[in-house]
């Protein structure tokens, strides 16, 4: 394995893991934000705005856990993708916020960067995904061979 | 699959644990509260539904409590941008100030600082510009 491809699921479990550190500390915020993109019923906000987070953390701690790598990545990688299916829609209805991190610097949470981010970031787990499934086949065993 | 099950399953307790313990813990069916409406009442000002303020547009002087973004991108017809800390807006008409919606507190703050300063006729228009949109209301732009 590469530098590249150990830092990657690196780069991913900090990235979720701030982002989903900054949502639990303000979780009324990131309820806002969330109404605020006009895209989620009313009656979603609620769950959403409270077990999002988690699921970001527990999977960007699960990247470090042998045998929970894969699937932590699988499911980063299906969020990302959903999250910028709704950042490009929240965009073309004029939102400026996605508070993707809290309440943090207005930088971070500018809906046009977090779209920005989201598709680098879905290139680096689809890269560390796609290394996974096309690694080599152990070679045969030298005991397979005809016999003398 | 099982394990991607475990992990959203992990975090479903850990988030329902966390935010009924927690003092910001969100309600699951109002996580916004239940807007400014009482607290505008208790404030000693107006508070103002979507069907009156269809009628009140060109009699009052409205006020936009949001932020000067928003404001450009779309407004009540006449509304004019204003904060707490600007001038005083002139006191020859009633005024109705708002903001995004109806969880917004701007509108309130607002009104509360005009209320303080003397104005007798304030009113907030709690539905908010949201509403407004939504309800097919004309509106100005930049």
């Amino acid at each position: 394995m590469t530098r590249i491809e150990r830092l990657i699921p690196i780069v991913l479990g900090l990235v979720f893991l701030a982002a989903g550190i900054l949502k639990i500390v303000d979780p009324l915020a990131f309820a806002v934000s969330i109404a605020r993109l006009r895209i989620a019923p009313m009656a979603v906000v609620g769950p959403v705005a409270i077990l999002l987070p988690w699921i970001e953390v527990v999977a960007a701690v699960a990247l470090l856990i042998p045998g929970y790598r894969d699937p932590a990545l699988k499911l980063l990688t299906g969020m990302l993708v959903l999250f910028t299916a709704i950042l490009g829609i929240g965009l073309l209805r004029g939102a400026s916020s996605c508070g993707c991190f809290g309440k943090a610097d207005s930088l971070l949470n500018r809906a046009d960067v977090a779209l920005a981010r989201n598709v680098v970031l879905i290139a680096l787990a689809a890269f560390a995904m796609r290394r996974k499934t096309t690694c080599p086949a152990a070679p045969a065993s030298p005991a397979s061979g005809t016999g003398r | 699959m099982k394990r991607v099950l475990l992990l959203l399953a992990i975090a479903a307790v850990l988030g329902a644990t966390a935010n009924a313990i927690s003092p910001r813990g969100l309600s699951w069916t109002r996580p916004l509260g239940r807007g400014v409406g009482p607290q505008v009442t208790r404030a000693g000002l107006v508070p103002v539904d979507l069907a009156s303020m269809k009628n009140l547009v060109g009699a009052v002087r409205i006020l936009d409590a949001r932020t000067k973004e928003d404001f450009a991108i779309g407004r009540l017809p006449g509304a004019v941008w204003w904060t707490p800390d600007g001038p005083l807006p002139p006191r020859d008409k009633p005024i109705v100030v708002y903001c995004a919606n109806e969880f917004c507190e701007y509108a309130l703050e607002a009104g509360v600082k005009l209320k303080a300063a003397g104005y007798p006729d304030v009113a907030v228009f709690v539905d908010g510009y949201e509403a407004w949109w939504n309800a097919g209301g004309a509106v100005d732009q930049d």
